[in-house]
């Protein structure tokens, strides 16, 4: 008699228990709010895909899978192994370095303003985004895990569920993170540095020798601004700067077969430049110093050369100037930037 | 009820099942079943992955790899118009591939495909934005998609083969990875058939032995062993040459 309450009261209590939703069934709602990205003035329209809008939602799943290591096939490497945010999202390391220490055969390139390449990789071969996302599952030197498997393991995980959910309606598949790192990588915009200061009014916010460097550096007289120009600080033309006699890399060649591109390669925006060493396709110059003199010394002589590389005859002086300059385009907001940690 | 009404209602239902008989002896075929086989074969013999042959210069060669996107197989028929029986597929020729379709019935004049992936839906597009069981999908055209510069692999041709001072048997490897807007290839297959109330059987077959030699020329896979195309575009427009001229009707 005096039981019944009690296993009245537990079947009661059981019923209410077994009523509760599981958390992890709970369909969380897309929120497809476009984010507001501020392009900062003199910039080009930031264009975005339709299907791929930025939001809130999208570049919080795409920062989180950014920084995660489960994407390699032995889990020790992710996007920003080789995209470090204090390094401007490139690395220190002459080439990549992927799953189990494997190089890659080209030097990291920085993410900022990666939002407004008209194509990706050094030779052009990706014309969006979320397409170069594809590669490096694809490369047996950086994740070398197919992207399908990535998928299958991060649907194992409630949160990346739930944001995925979130941000595209749908649990985490290829569309989900291609489209996820790109609108991530979509938000790294860089334009405070002093030269940016400098041209949008603070005459202090340059040193007279960086100023001097700036002028000398857009100067005919040694024609750097002739592919680094704008906002973005390059004209993203392929050009062969005579690195070298003949390529082991044959740059744009590898991807249009014209031998009228070999050792042609995605002219670099020069912003954060300073934090992005070593340098060249390859990794093969370690400081600016020694970018200063190759395009000093005008190079090799390799027939396509640009014609505006060529023996320049710099002072010590104008050296100093133009390092100076190089140094002022460094970002340091962006690159301590916060938001950008994991 | 007499005699005349009697004779009258025998009159038209006579004339009522004459006339139904009639219509139906006259009911025309309006579609019938074709069925579309593509397969490989190594000269007259089966073709299967894994299997070795003779080389055109009589060495051992093994066959990993041999898978193509087929493009919008259509036949013909006479008026020239076209009946589509698949938009997109991607075939490993190990196994083939069968098709079977309903298609109005008639008289039709050939049967044509195209070699790979078109323009449209190469160029700039993602794999990722197809459900898996796609053909373009990423899942799908996992070896088949050159992440690096984006765009399908038409065809893949792969395997090894026994090279003249090798020190041991099919470890040399070959690969012929033909792609890129450029080699997309067109097929029109002539054959004059009908479709009716029989099924109708057509066979294409890419006959493997000719991949690397033909009337006008012979790949020496001593010499010219790989082609992602752009890195030798040369010898991906020879074998693609070969492959052309290696398919037929039957």
């Amino acid at each position: 008699m005096g039981l019944k309450p009690i296993i009245v009261s537990v079947c009661i209590a059981a019923v209410i228990v077994a009523c509760r939703p599981d958390p992890a069934s709970i369909t969380p709602v897309p929120e497809f709010t476009p984010l507001a990205i501020e392009v900062p003035g003199g910039f080009p329209p930031l264009v975005q895909p339709e299907n791929n809008i930025a939001t809130s939602a999208r570049v919080a799943l795409g920062k989180k899978l950014f920084f995660d290591p489960r994407l390699s096939a032995d889990g020790s490497v992710s996007c920003a192994s080789c995209h470090l945010p204090d390094h401007a999202f490139a690395d220190s390391e002459p080439v990549s370095i992927g799953v189990e220490g494997r190089t890659g055969f080209r030097n990291s390139p920085t993410l900022a303003n990666i939002a407004w390449h008209p194509f990706l990789f050094m030779d052009g071969g990706v014309p969006t985004l979320e397409l170069q996302i594809l590669a490096p599952f694809d490369e047996h030197s950086e994740f070398d895990f197919p992207i399908i498997e990535a998928a299958e393991l991060l649907q194992s995980d409630d949160e990346i569920v739930t944001m995925s959910m979130r941000a595209y309606g749908r649990n985490p598949d290829p569309f989900v993170i291609t489209r996820s790192i790109a609108a991530f990588e979509r938000t790294l915009i860089s334009a405070n540095s002093p030269y940016d200061r400098y041209l949008a009014g603070d005459a202090s916010a340059m040193t007279s020798q960086a100023i001097e460097g700036m002028n000398l550096f857009f100067s005919n007289e040694i024609g750097c601004g002739s592919c680094h120009h704008g906002p973005l600080l390059t004209n993203f033309s392929f050009e062969n700067i005579g690195l070298y006699d003949e390529y082991a890399d044959e740059g744009r060649e590898r991807v249009t077969a014209q031998p009228n591109d070999n050792g042609k390669f995605k002219v670099p925006t020069l912003r954060n430049v300073a934090v992005t060493a070593p340098y060249m396709h390859d990794g093969s110059l370690s400081d600016l110093e020694a970018v200063i003199n190759h395009f000093d010394s005008g190079g090799s002589n390799h027939p396509l050369k640009h014609p505006a590389v060529r023996p320049l005859n710099l002072s010590a002086n104008q050296r100093e100037a133009l390092l100076a300059f190089l140094h002022a385009l460094t970002d340091e907001t962006f690159i301590n930037n916060p938001e950008h940690q994991p | 009820m007499n005699k005349l009404h009697i004779l009258g209602a025998a009159f038209f239902a006579t004339l009522l099942l004459s006339a139904c008989k009639k219509e139906k002896e006259e009911d025309p075929v309006t579609e019938g079943v074709v069925r579309v086989q593509m397969k490989a074969m190594w000269g007259d013999q089966p073709f299967s992955i894994g299997s070795t042959y003779a080389d055109p210069f009589n060495r051992d060669l093994l066959v990993e790899t041999f898978r193509a996107y087929i493009h919008d197989l259509h036949l013909v028929r006479e008026d020239n118009s076209t009946v589509q029986l698949s938009e997109i597929a991607l075939v490993d020729f190990d196994e083939g591939l069968t098709i079977e379709r309903t298609v109005a019935a008639g008289r039709y004049k050939a049967i044509g495909f195209g070699t790979g992936v078109p323009e449209s839906l190469n160029t700039g597009q993602d794999p990722a934005q197809y459900p898996n069981e796609h053909p373009l999908s990423v899942q799908s055209s996992a070896g088949m998609f050159w992440t690096w510069n984006s765009g399908y692999i038409f065809v893949k041709y792969e395997g090894k083969v026994t090279l003249e001072g090798s020190e041991n048997e099919l470890t040399d490897p070959f690969g012929f990875h033909i792609g890129t807007d450029n080699f997309y290839r067109s097929f029109a297959l002539a054959k004059t058939f009908d479709i009716d109330e029989a099924r109708t059987d057509l066979t294409i077959v890419f006959d493997v032995q000719k991949f690397l030699t033909g009337s006008d020329d012979t790949i020496d896979l001593s010499q010219d062993f790989i082609t992602h195309t752009m890195s030798n575009m040369p010898l991906a427009t020879r074998f693609t040459d070969l492959f052309v001229d290696a398919v037929t009707l039957q």
